[in-house]
């Protein structure tokens, strides 16, 4: 090359680039695309093409079955349908009512935790792996689990939950005052208390997962803090209110913008625990696309109902990211 | 508790501190054991008759021991086969995923091309579009390539992933080039110091990147649902479904199932901890 010969100017360095690559960057570009193709080839194809395919799907009056090219254009009418579909607004209903009780009990349950398995305690690292084995083990298996679990009649959660409230009857009577007349949830066959059985599973199910997450943000916060605040006299409380709290407000946001992403697709547990009911107590967005696609054979209104979906994921995101500078503190 | 704690009022401190571990004790404790309680009642269940099962008070150790069960998941349902097309499944995505992703990752960790920005941004961007919301037009693409219902449908659009490529070129990203250009002065190619070079030095990574992709290979769920329709190629998460189907309240023989399917990921995870938890905090990513 001969710009490596006067290098006494650097502008004539410069110049032979902009005409065009040397010999040895074409090279090197060369290597890169044929090293890259079968990853370009593949994101194409399974990635790209579907998500702008499932524009004009969602405009199709369509049941899987004929042939692609003789469904019938309808337009926006999926989109007007669903608007006016009772099932989907209670769809979105029930997704909204999931997002928004199991991640914010979710996300301040696994600080919780994170915070006191990150002191030096014996044993800890036994109970970290226990906190994690439910986030390896299968969600659909862990959702039959459950399911036996939360048995209204045999299962051993109303079974400790009858012998505990029995125990407090016992304690009342003994001091003379009036028993409690209670009754035990119905969970899964009981339309208030379906959503609230699958809330408790998707909580018991990604705890581990998010306190991975706590856990490695709270040990990047400098122990001097700490210590600067015992010295002034600081109590736990405000410890944790004025250092740990904004310290870790990074991986709160990541882990919450994560968990809400996740929630807004449910689908494995409510698919295994009650397949959307009772009384479609439990359809969520997911499953109710699934269903209109695989059940109904409405393609083109499940298509233009995951449309719903992106955009209430994308708002919730965008929202979250808008909001963040109010409490998310990053170190300079 | 830090020394300067103990040192500033030290009797009451010294109390204080140790009711904290007490206290922190007696709440890992009961977690621990709510968070276990599933798993064991599962295993508990699956040795029990229909009828021991359903007993109330809940009988604690089972009694008779009936591992029939078992046998009954296998010879009712082909659970043999789905267990098989599992391992194979998600063996073959992993060690798929690990090619793709590690190849793609070198590339954008170390090459100069030109569009390698915009390539990364879009990498970046499928990132943020989870698979629920272009699953109808995926499964029209597997039929129009007639892979419904086989393995490819399985196996192949799963072997790309963005999060795969992300970890990895974060992980590249740290090996310092200088190994690389000592490799290349003694005429080494791009080939011969990716292979060994940068790929000795990244097992960690790889290994965290394989025990996750793992993990998630099987147990998905919502995909081979939608792809199978016979049981010559099903997993066990959808094998799963089909005993529930079968044993509708058979509680002993849904659960000897359920012990089937988890445990082998379980198994893993216990063995290959810490790469699991590297594979997590590096991509964020991992079951639901």
């Amino acid at each position: 090359m001969a710009t490596t010969l006067d290098t006494s100017r650097p502008q004539t360095i410069v110049l032979p680039r902009k005409r065009g690559m040397s010999k040895l960057a074409r090279r090197e570009a060369l290597v890169a695309y044929l090293i890259l193709l079968p990853n370009i080839v593949g994101f194409a194809i399974f990635i790209i093409l579907p998500i702008i395919f499932n524009l004009p799907i969602s405009l199709l009056e369509w049941s899987g079955f004929s042939p692609l090219e003789q469904a019938k254009f309808v337009g926006l009418q999926n989109f007007v349908t669903a608007l006016n579909d009772d099932l989907f607004r209670k769809a979105v209903f029930n997704t909204l009512y999931y997002t928004f009780t199991s991640v914010p009990i979710g996300v301040a349950l696994a600080l919780f935790f994170a915070m006191i398995l990150n002191q030096k305690l014996r044993g800890v690292g036994v109970y970290r792996t226990i906190f994690f084995i439910p986030v390896a083990a299968m969600l659909v298996a862990t959702a039959m689990v459950w399911n036996w679990l939360l048995d209204a009649n045999y299962g051993l959660i109303n079974f400790i939950l009858e012998y505990a409230a029995n125990g407090i009857n016992a304690l009342l009577a003994s001091a003379h005052l009036p028993i409690w007349k209670y009754s035990l949830p119905g969970w899964t066959a009981d339309p208030d208390w379906a959503m609230p059985a699958i809330v408790l599973v998707s909580i018991w199910k990604s705890l581990g997962f998010n306190i991975i997450f706590f856990l490695a943000g709270l040990q990047q916060i400098p122990e001097m803090y700490y210590e600067a605040a015992t010295i002034d006299g600081a109590s736990r409380w405000q410890k944790f209110w004025h250092i740990t709290l904004p310290l870790v407000s990074p991986t709160t946001f990541f882990v919450v913008v994560i968990a809400i992403i996740n929630s807004f697709q449910v689908f494995d547990q409510v698919y295994v625990m009650t397949r959307g009911g009772p009384t479609h107590a439990t359809t969520t967005m997911v499953l109710y696309l699934y269903q209109n696609a695989f059940s109904f054979n409405k393609m083109g209104y499940a298509a233009a109902q995951s449309w719903f979906l992106f955009i209430l994921i994308m708002l919730a995101t965008l929202v979250q990211l808008y909001f963040q500078r109010r409490w998310v503190h990053y170190e300079k | 508790m830090s020394i300067a704690e103990i040192y500033v009022n030290e009797p009451k401190a010294h109390d204080r501190a140790r009711l904290a571990r007490v206290l922190s004790h007696a709440i890992l404790l009961t977690t621990a054991v709510f968070m276990l309680l599933p798993l064991v009642w599962m295993i508990m269940t699956s040795v029990k008759t229909e009828v021991t099962s359903t007993q109330i008070p809940p009988q604690w150790i089972p009694d008779p021991f009936v591992p029939e069960n078992y046998l009954k998941v296998f010879n009712e349902l082909p659970f043999v086969r789905f267990f098989l097309n599992t391992v194979f499944v998600a063996i073959a995505i992993t060690l798929g995923q690990l090619v793709m992703c590690a190849t793609a990752a070198y590339v954008f960790a170390r090459l100069e091309f030109p569009g390698k920005n915009l390539m990364f941004i879009l990498v970046l961007a499928t990132m943020m579009i989870p698979i629920h919301l272009y699953l109808i037009p995926s499964f029209i693409l597997m039929n129009d390539l007639k892979w419904y219902d086989r393995y490819e449908a399985l196996i192949i659009p799963n072997i790309f992933s963005p999060f795969g490529i992300f970890l990895l070129r974060q992980f590249f990203l740290g090996i310092p080039r200088e190994l690389e250009e000592a490799a290349r002065l003694d005429g080494a190619g791009y080939i011969d110091v990716f292979t060994k070079v940068v790929l000795p030095l990244s097992v960690p990574a790889l290994a965290a990147l394989a025990a996750v992709t793992f993990l998630y290979a099987w147990n998905s769920f919502i995909w081979p649902l939608i792809m199978i329709s016979s049981d010559q190629y099903k997993v066990l998460s959808v094998g799963l479904t089909a005993l529930q189907g079968r044993y509708v309240t058979n509680w002993p023989v849904l659960m000897a199932g359920a012990t089937l399917a988890m445990l082998p990921t379980v198994i893993v995870y216990i063995a290959a901890q810490k790469y699991f938890v590297r594979g997590i905090t590096l991509s964020g990513f991992g079951g639901r």
